[in-house]
């Protein structure tokens, strides 16, 4: 659209391949002196890199505030781009370009100015005042992104007056019917005009927001007709243009923009995919099915290149089924070259039925779904993930301005010499060089920042100075450093921060235990600090036992790493001193008839907190645990699965004697006590046991001893309780005790052997022993 | 014309035919009588522009509609499958109207269809006395649609063994049928198609194989998608059953409909309309058809034996009897739904009585 005989008015749909392709057709007949192009100002420092010539599409300009990294947007730019087209465009025959959108130093300063105006307001009503006057601009609740966003997407609007399902397939048949150039914006310009017009009638000025861009806008035009006496070019989103096309007094648009304040920006380029491209971003409504108009702009060359010899929409068709064929058969869907020729004629047949010129998505589903799929819609979510949206990610070149926090994750990969691969690695670290620690250091603060390049796998060595890790680098952790960065600008404060959030949230003990080992391990020694504390505290309150179950593994797992990391962890020992009394004295009242459910969860943590307090090895805890088991092997009311696991337990602790044991197993399973329980005390004592069933022959001799002692008739009267309990045992392990069985006779327990035994040979042997294995005098290390 | 029971489409809907086509301006295929767009007008039913209104044949997506019409333009055979009562046979029916004027050119599949059925049958006596000719053969519905290139149906594709399917195969590439006796074949004049119904529900049924799969366009009628959706196909089809079947005219049974129709959602979906409460799914497929014809018995019940008027009794016996198609189970699962959702719904007191009775 031609305005003041020589500034063209090129109104364009963001993202949009149709408007890419017309865009530079225009271009060539305008040769324009100077093109302004819809963006923010702090974009231009970023055109270099996006047209040079190792950027790969897509890739997003991510714009901060340095003050609050939190408060950022962020333009993303395709191939299909008008904008992009435009700038390359620009860049080759050397035409100056200039960003003409409203500053985002502005933008934010606008918001942060709105937020505390809202704040004000808000802590004036909780003081009571009546009346709030509600500012004009106040009224608007600002959020970082949703104030930026078009929702309303003008060409869209267009292209459903004229019957199409959006405004893609309208342009199409603009560009189709080679109405492309010049005359397709003046139609635009027009039809955007009237559009405006009725809507803003229905509902006042669309928003504050847009006014201020666009007087903006006007203003940066005004300045560029002065500068250059040719011709001007101006790409911006159609619904701009009447705004630009009217007539403003200059005063009254430098009046808006007045008293706006300015934050300090960074402007970084990120590498961004195709399913990022739904977002909402400073360039409006997201973009739902990328994949579809990349085809269609790839078309669109190819129809350029070959000289037109098919209509544009035939093209469009054959090649988008054949691409869908293909999918389908990598998924072991038989789709043949016969079938793909029927979909075509059936999407055209559809088309012609439907009297629309161009076929668009849903005639190519319903084809799809009625030929290749015969009647099943299922494959289209395949075909929507793959092919419609695509999974495409784009790359960003070396030196490009990047986020602080990638800045210093690279120079510390650097400095730690670790090689970056996208194939999966393993990577060990001995813990002694100190190098390594501070790789270990390194990859437990990633893990903090939940960026998943490094998993922990478990050594098979078992000293704590040893860990192996498994490394592989996804192009996507680019993007997790991103939503990173908002908690700072280093590893060390990003972790630190990102943490400290985490632990605020945080209620359950043994999640604040877990989270502290992770900070252990990633020598944050403020957060640290924080997290105890919260230990403390929390473990001070009357706790779930379940929560106070969970957490004691962890907290004796910090116990003990403490001294192998050199940390001080004697608060840590504080709390698990108070804990284990705690457990002890509430699990016998907890334990009360249970269902079997939830017993068989309690035995499990029973289990796990049985072998970390063995680990702790502190007397006088160890005393209160037993305590409580011996509490529970004599409360009646405690399920049998419970009690069962409580007697093996004190068995293993040597609390119980053999004897003693056989006793209890005698009298749990006697005729008085129903069948139900002593399947499951029998289940209790034995479960995860079966190994231990057949090597540990003291075991295995109580068991056999009582079922001998059985007469027959009770024992086909235990037969249920036998079979329920020996039936969760594998076909392998089954075979194992069948065979022991089978020998029949009492094994032979191994005796103390005491004698002739010879000290002095025997010591000397020990020591050799002990050379050959390797077993030096370490400080603490096994 | 004589008191025939159910008269096919294109008489029964003969106006409607005649008054779209005389306003139909739209390009035709050859041989059909009327264009695509005059189809689908036929079918979804619309006011034309002469104020004529041409009522609704199939209360559903309109696209599946289209995708079907299309089918039959290029020269695909079109496969309507589904579950059973969802309207295949009916779509079938009238699209063979109002394409091709004529939708008796059917074959219907069974377990003993012979290839004979599809394809053209021998005059023993004739062929005895003068040897193989034309006179001697005995076309077989297929085969007059290829000559008068006509829509043919085949219904019930997959009862049809598999052997016999196969012939299906070339008849459908090829578009003719070898008659080698004579030394000729048949060829399909355009405007000859074949529309193929197929329900999924059935033990014992011939699985396609996919050479002839492949030949068809497949369109799954579906379930309706609402509650409306389906009191209105009920509705429309028990008044034109009304009609068709001269039954009493009575006052509007609308309540009855919908409740008949809401209980059998409910137990096919295996939860309440509202998607509150859980509920047990019988066995039965207690599709649209089902729902239809239950109001029709009870309105037949009340106008002949009780006193004019749909009540709760008059649809419990067919109701129950609808519902509960395996004896033990679903008599469980049915007196589980009366005695927690009917008995505590409001109003439903007259329904519940009625059925505890049966």
């Amino acid at each position: 659209m031609l305005v003041k005989e020589r500034v063209y008015l090129l109104g364009i749909r963001h993202h949009g391949p149709g408007s890419a392709y017309s865009v530079v057709k225009a271009l060539e007949e305008i040769q324009a002196d100077c093109v302004l192009l819809e963006g923010p100002a702090e974009l231009e420092s970023a055109i270099p890199w996006l047209c040079h010539k190792d950027t790969q599409f897509p890739v997003s300009v991510l714009l901060y505030n340095s003050k609050k990294v939190a408060q950022s947007c962020f333009y993303p730019f395709v191939e299909f781009s008008p904008e992009l087209q435009a700038l390359r465009y620009c860049n080759e025959h050397q035409i100056p370009v200039k960003m003409f959108d409203l500053p985002v130093a502005m933008q934010m300063g606008r918001e942060n100015q709105l937020l505390e105006q809202a704040e004000q307001q808000d802590a004036e009503q909780r003081l009571g005042q009546e009346e709030r006057t509600a500012p004009s601009q106040g009224s608007e609740r600002p959020h970082v992104e949703a104030e930026r966003i078009d929702t309303l997407d003008p060409i869209d609007l267009l292209g459903k007056a004229a019957g199409y399902e959006d405004g893609e397939r309208w342009w199409e048949t603009l560009v189709e019917s080679r109405q492309n150039g010049l005359p397709v914006f003046s139609a635009v310009g027009e039809a955007m005009a009237a559009t405006r017009e009725v809507i803003e009638a229905q509902n006042g000025v669309y928003r504050e927001y847009d006014a201020l861009r666009e007087a903006w806008m006007r203003n940066v035009l005004r300045a560029s007709v002065k500068e250059y006496r040719g011709k001007i070019a101006v790409v911006c989103g159609a619904w701009h243009v009447p705004a630009l096309a009217a007539e403003v007094k200059a005063k009254d648009d430098h009046a808006k923009l007045k008293g706006i304040a300015k934050v300090s920006v960074h402007t970084t380029l990120i590498p961004w995919t195709f399913e990022r491209m739904s977002l909402a971003s400073g360039y409006g409504a997201g973009l739902r099915y990328p994949g579809w108009y990349q085809h269609i702009w790839r078309c669109y060359q190819a129809h350029e290149s070959r000289s037109k010899e098919q209509p544009l929409h035939r093209m469009l068709t054959q090649s988008w089924l054949g691409r869908v064929a293909k999918t389908l058969r990598k998924q072991k869907m038989d789709v043949s070259t016969a079938t793909v020729i029927e979909s075509a004629r059936l999407v055209e047949t559809l088309a012609a039925i439907r009297e629309i010129a161009m076929p668009s998505i849903p005639e190519f589903n319903e084809a799809i779904s009625t030929i290749m799929c015969f009647g099943d819609t299922t494959p289209l979510q395949l075909i929507e993930k793959d092919l419609l949206i695509g999974h495409v990610m784009g790359k960003v070149p070396e030196g490009a301005p990047k986020l602080a926090l990638k800045e210093d994750f690279d120079k510390q990969v650097k400095s730690l010499r670790i090689k970056r691969s996208s194939e999966s690695k393993h990577l060990e670290l001995d813990l002694r060089k100190p190098l390594d620690i501070q790789r270990s250091i390194f990859f437990h603060r990633l893990l903090l920042l939940d960026i998943k390049w490094a998993a922990k796998t478990y050594s098979s060595s078992k000293g704590t100075f040893k860990e192996v890790w498994k490394l592989q680098w996804l192009p996507e952790f680019e993007l997790d450093f991103v939503g990173a960065s908002i908690f700072g600008s280093t590893l060390e404060n990003a972790a630190s921060a990102s943490t400290v959030q985490h632990l605020e949230g945080e209620a359950q003990l043994h999640k604040i235990a877990g989270l502290l080992k992770q900070l252990l391990f990633a020598e944050l020694p403020g957060v640290i600090d924080v997290a105890i504390k919260k230990l403390h505290d929390r473990a001070s309150v009357e706790a779930d036992l379940d929560d106070l179950m969970a957490s004691l593994p962890e907290l004796v797992e910090i116990s003990r790493y403490g001294n192998v990391r050199k940390s001080d962890v004697k608060p840590v020992l504080a709390v698990i001193h108070s804990i284990i009394p705690r457990i002890s004295a509430r699990l016998p009242s907890v334990c009360h008839n249970l269902n079997e459910e939830p017993a068989k969860a309690l035995a499990l943590a029973m289990e796990q907190c049985d072998h970390a307090i063995a680990l702790f090895a502190v007397e006088q805890a160890s005393e209160f645990w037993r305590h409580a088991l011996t509490q529970l092997l004599q409360q009646g009311s405690t399920h049998g699965f419970i009690a069962g696991k409580c007697c093996r337990l004190l068995m293993e602790h040597q609390q119980l004697t053999a004897e003693e044991t056989a006793d209890r197993m005698q009298y749990e399973l006697s005729r008085g006590s129903s069948v139900e329980r002593a399947s499951q005390w029998l289940e209790g004592f034995i479960a995860g046991g079966a190994t231990l069933l057949i090597h540990d022959d003291v075991l295995w001799n109580l068991v056999d001893e009582w079922l001998r002692s059985q007469s027959s008739e009770r024992f086909i009267e235990q037969l249920p309780i036998l079979r329920k309990c020996f039936a969760q045992f594998s076909r392998e392990v089954s075979a194992q005790l069948l065979n022991k069985a089978k020998h029949g006779k009492k094994l032979a327990t191994i005796q103390k052997v005491q004698q002739n035994f010879d000290e002095q040979t025997a010591a000397k042997a020990l020591a050799n022993a002990i050379h050959l294995l390797g077993l030096y005098e370490e400080s603490g290390d096994e | 014309m004589g008191e025939e029971l159910r008269l096919p489409a294109e008489l029964l809907f003969q106006e409607e035919i005649e008054q779209i086509k005389s306003i139909d301006d739209k390009p035709r295929p050859s041989s059909w009588e009327l264009s695509p767009w005059g189809v689908e007008q036929f079918i979804m039913g619309a006011t034309l522009r002469n104020g004529f209104a041409v009522s609704a044949k199939y209360i559903g997506n309109r696209r599946l509609i289209q995708i079907a019409i299309a089918t039959l333009v290029t020269d695909r055979a079109l496969l309507l499958y589904g579950l059973p009562g969802t309207a295949k046979s009916w779509v079938a029916e009238n699209l063979a109207a109002a394409i091709s004027g004529d939708s008796q050119l059917i074959v219907q599949g069974t377990a003993g269809t012979l290839e004979t059925d599809l394809r053209y049958n021998w005059n023993y006596a004739k062929l005895l006395q003068e040897g193989p000719s034309e006179q001697a053969i005995v076309k077989s519905p297929l085969m007059r649609a290829m000559e008068m290139g006509k829509i043919a149906r085949v219904e019930e594709l997959t009862r049809i063994p598999a052997e016999v399917q196969d012939t299906l195969i070339s008849l459908l590439s090829e578009k003719n049928i070898a008659i080698p006796d004579l030394n000729s074949s048949v060829y399909a004049q355009k405007g000859f198609n074949l529309i193929a119904t197929a329900n999924n529900r059935d033990k014992g049924v011939n699985e396609f194989s996919s050479a002839l799969k492949r030949r068809f366009n497949t369109v799954i009628l579906p379930l309706p998608n609402t509650l409306e959706e389906e009191v209105a196909i009920v509705k429309k089809r028990v008044a034109d059953f009304g009609t068709t079947l001269e039954l009493p005219e009575l006052p509007d049974s609308f309540e009855e409909i919908k409740r008949v129709v809401t209980i059998f959602r409910e137990l096919r979906e295996a939860k309440t309309v509202d998607g509150k409460e859980k509920v047990k799914p019988t066995s039965g497929t207690l599709s649209p058809a089902e729902a239809i014809s239950v109001v029709n018995n009870g309105i037949a019940l009340s106008a002949h034996f009780g006193d004019g008027q749909l009540q709760a009794h008059d649809i419990a016996s067919s109701l129950v009897g609808a519902v509960v198609k395996d004896p033990e189970k679903d008599q469980v699962i049915w007196n589980e739904y009366l005695d927690t959702i009917i008995k505590s719904r409001k109003g439903w007191s007259d329904l519940y009585r009625a059925c505890k009775d049966q």
